[in-house]
């Protein structure tokens, strides 16, 4: 089958080579834009700005102008060289995409729906998704579990999915929302791998006010690792401080282990601040949980080092020297 | 343990003359062994199934594990092994499906003075006991039953290459040896392990969240497949359709999400979890024996017509003279033994070694 793309799909899925294609055809090149394109400049600018609060435009709008506002805040956040600052970008325009594919997926046409799950899903992802009946589409499930492990709500657990016969059956909704972090990566590969030789002064002006702008904000300071962590602890740090996504069981750990040697909840929840997905509401809900504040008011404990393990988090070193939990990491063993 | 040679003897045979694999990949795996003195080696790795079958063999080992994952290098430490995948594995332990019938057979006995009882440390000398349990026939269809839900769910996952092993003494193993499914990490495994286990369901799948949605609970009640389905057969055999919806739409989320609980505890499998999420663990090994009970763990090509005191004994008959301490009536290759209290016995080899393995049993002392 044919896939059916024009410039509105481009503008709407700019992190897709036929975005970059389209500009090539049109004759831009990313590198001329100067003051008397100041307009074009400074919606660049506004995009990442309105992507770092989280609050993306929802419309879409003329496509020659968001395919190159897309590509040049790209060349921008590669100048700026702040991983936190292009993570947070990445996600939030991941979300912004996310509505549209979903929009596309309950279109009434056929072959528009196939494009999406072929060049979107398929070709760029990997993934292949089944349309099973008009607005539900199925998965395999061990595809479905490597992406759902990441997404803590409850409704994703496979007890609360409808599942038989090999796949997951999944409303739209659920299936653009498990493919985020994926997106989001791809559009932070393509921020690391923009060309920027011979930037115009205009473009690098753009990105001295988006460094002034960012350089007090707490979210993008990196975490200072004090080196008297155990190893699994400091693999978690520094996994946050990369901006990258951190397990459920991880976040327990790290929780666990702050609590327990004394750290604040505000020291504790600020840890995660990083995180990509980091909502401050709902962290400090489930660290004062862990703590005992909420709920049935019961504390947890840090985990042992063979519970560790048993995990997939232990980074066990000689420094180690055969402790049985973090928490005697350091310390003078007895006898 | 006491009777070592008994043991040995009867562990070196089955080794030297019986011992067979059809285990896949074995350059792949860690192996691991326990001996009869109590030492666990682990780490180490073999080219092929002759090298393992020399080993086991040379040591006899009271107990042999395989890895369920692959390795690079399956003999390093840990940290430098270079996990690439791991078989899906779980297991169904009788003793935790709480079953009424275990009063009647399982009694702790002294491992000083013999004495029986259901005590930790013993009344009469205080002494440790050591507890023993003797699965009887409605224990074993109940593990049986076990197997048949968890096969139901893991076609429902579409689990390819299932094989089901009797765990060598008190349980079943299920192996599942799917490619799919062998990559993914300790945290997806936990997933599947809530899921046949039951665990984690909530109300608004059935549109019984904090605001009811009607058409949702209908729609849901139609549900054939899948967990949907097993709670919405179980809800309609209490009570018709009607009767049902109109129960449904009066009862709190609180009252339902309690009911759900308890359905899903009950359909769901009693497995359990550590085995199933961990990625790295040596497992019993097919095909060797358990020290727990002289049984072998093997693979089940017909669970219903599985008897483990027929199927499982690979042990031979050479009579063997016993000190039996203490023993119900036992049936094992269609012969039946005991009850035996406090006396010395000639039996099957398989049988004295049952005991032996149980407790219940030593090498009779020679007078020098
Ligand atoms: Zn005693
Ligand atoms: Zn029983």
């Amino acid at each position: 089958m044919e896939i059916i793309f024009s410039k509105y799909d481009a503008a709407k899925y700019p992190f897709l080579p036929i975005a970059r294609e389209y500009v090539k055809e049109l004759g831009y090149d990313l590198n001329e834009f100067n003051e008397s394109n100041s307009y074009i400049l400074d919606k660049s600018l506004k995009r990442i700005l309105l992507a770092l609060d989280n609050k993306p435009s929802k419309e879409l709008g003329e496509p020659d102008e968001e395919i190159i506002s897309f590509l040049i805040s790209l060349l921008i956040l590669n100048i700026l060289d702040i991983r936190s600052v292009s993570k947070r970008f990445a996600l939030a325009e991941a979300e912004r995409i996310e509505n549209f594919i979903e929009n596309d997926l309950k279109d009434e046409n056929e072959r528009r729906r196939e494009s999406i799950l072929r060049y979107i899903f398929e070709n760029t992802l990997g993934l292949k998704i089944i349309e099973d009946s008009m607005q539900k589409y199925k998965i395999k499930v061990a595809e479905y579990l490597r992406r759902s492990v990441n997404l803590h709500d409850p409704h994703w657990r496979l007890i609360n999915k409808d599942v038989y016969e090999g796949y997951v059956h999944l409303e739209i909704h659920d299936i653009v929302r498990l493919i985020r972090e994926e997106i989001a990566l791809l559009i932070y590969e393509k921020i690391e791998k923009m060309n920027v030789k011979d930037i115009p002064e205009s473009i690098k002006n753009r990105v001295e006010i988006l460094r002034r702008y960012t350089i007090n904000d707490k979210r993008f300071k990196p975490i200072i690792i004090v080196n008297k962590y155990p190893p699994c602890i400091n693999h978690i740090l520094s996994t946050l401080e990369k901006n990258d996504n951190v397990s459920h069981t991880a976040r327990f750990l790290l929780a666990t282990y702050m609590l327990a040697i004394g750290k604040s909840i505000d020291d504790t929840c600020s840890l995660f601040e990083h995180a990509p997905d980091y909502n401050e509401k709902i962290t400090r809900y489930q660290v004062e949980f862990l703590a005992g504040k909420r709920g049935n008011r019961k504390s947890y404990n840090c985990p042992s080092c063979e519970k560790i393990a048993s995990m997939n988090l232990c980074y066990k070193n000689e420094e180690c020297d055969n402790i049985r939990t973090p928490l005697q990491f350091g310390m003078k063993r007895n006898g | 343990m006491d009777s070592i040679d008994i043991l040995k003897r009867a562990f070196r045979r089955y080794y030297f003359d019986k011992f067979d694999t059809k285990l896949d990949r074995i350059k792949e795996r860690e192996f691991g062994y326990a001996t009869f003195d109590n030492r666990v080696i682990r780490h180490i790795s073999f080219n092929d199934k002759n090298e393992l079958r020399a080993l086991l063999v040379r040591e006899i080992p009271a107990d042999v594990y395989a890895s369920n994952a692959y390795y690079t290098n399956p003999e390093a430490e840990i940290e430098l092994k270079n996990w690439l995948a791991a078989d899906l594995i779980f297991d169904i332990d009788i003793k935790d499906l709480a079953l009424p019938c275990m009063k009647d057979h399982q009694f702790s006995i002294c491992i000083n003075c013999k004495d029986i009882s259901n005590e930790k440390i013993c009344l009469k000398c205080r002494s440790n006991t050591k507890e023993v349990n003797i699965p009887c026939n409605n224990c074993i269809e109940e593990g049986k039953h076990q197997v048949f839900k968890i096969l139901e769910m893991l076609n429902e996952l579409g689990a390819n290459k299932i094989s089901v092993y009797f765990s060598g003494n008190n349980g079943f193993h299920i192996h599942v040896n799917d490619e799919e499914l062998s990559y993914l990490n300790s945290e997806a495994r936990r997933d599947i392990a809530d899921y046949i286990k039951g665990i984690g369901i909530i109300p608004d799948i059935f549109g019984m969240g904090r605001k009811k949605n009607i058409d949702h609970i209908k729609d849901a009640l139609n549900s054939e497949k899948g967990w949907k389905g097993r709670i919405a057969r179980e809800l309609l055999s209490r009570m018709d359709r009607n009767r049902l919806i109109s129960s449904l739409r009066k009862k709190s989320y609180e009252n339902f999400n309690n009911e759900l609980r308890d359905i899903t505890k009950r359909l769901g499998v009693t497995i359990d979890t550590v085995v199933t999420i961990d990625t790295h663990r040596i497992f019993r090994l097919e095909n060797t024996l358990s020290s727990k009970s002289g049984l072998a763990k093997i693979k089940i090509d017909d669970v219903s017509q599985f008897n483990p005191y027929e199927d499982a004994v690979f042990i031979d008959d050479e009579p063997t003279k016993v000190h039996i301490h203490y023993a119900p009536k036992l049936l094992i290759k269609g012969n039946s033994f005991g009850p035996y209290k406090d006396e010395i016995v000639s039996l099957p080899l398989y049988a004295a070694v049952y005991l032996i393995c149980k407790g219940l049993a030593s090498e009779p002392k020679v007078l020098n």
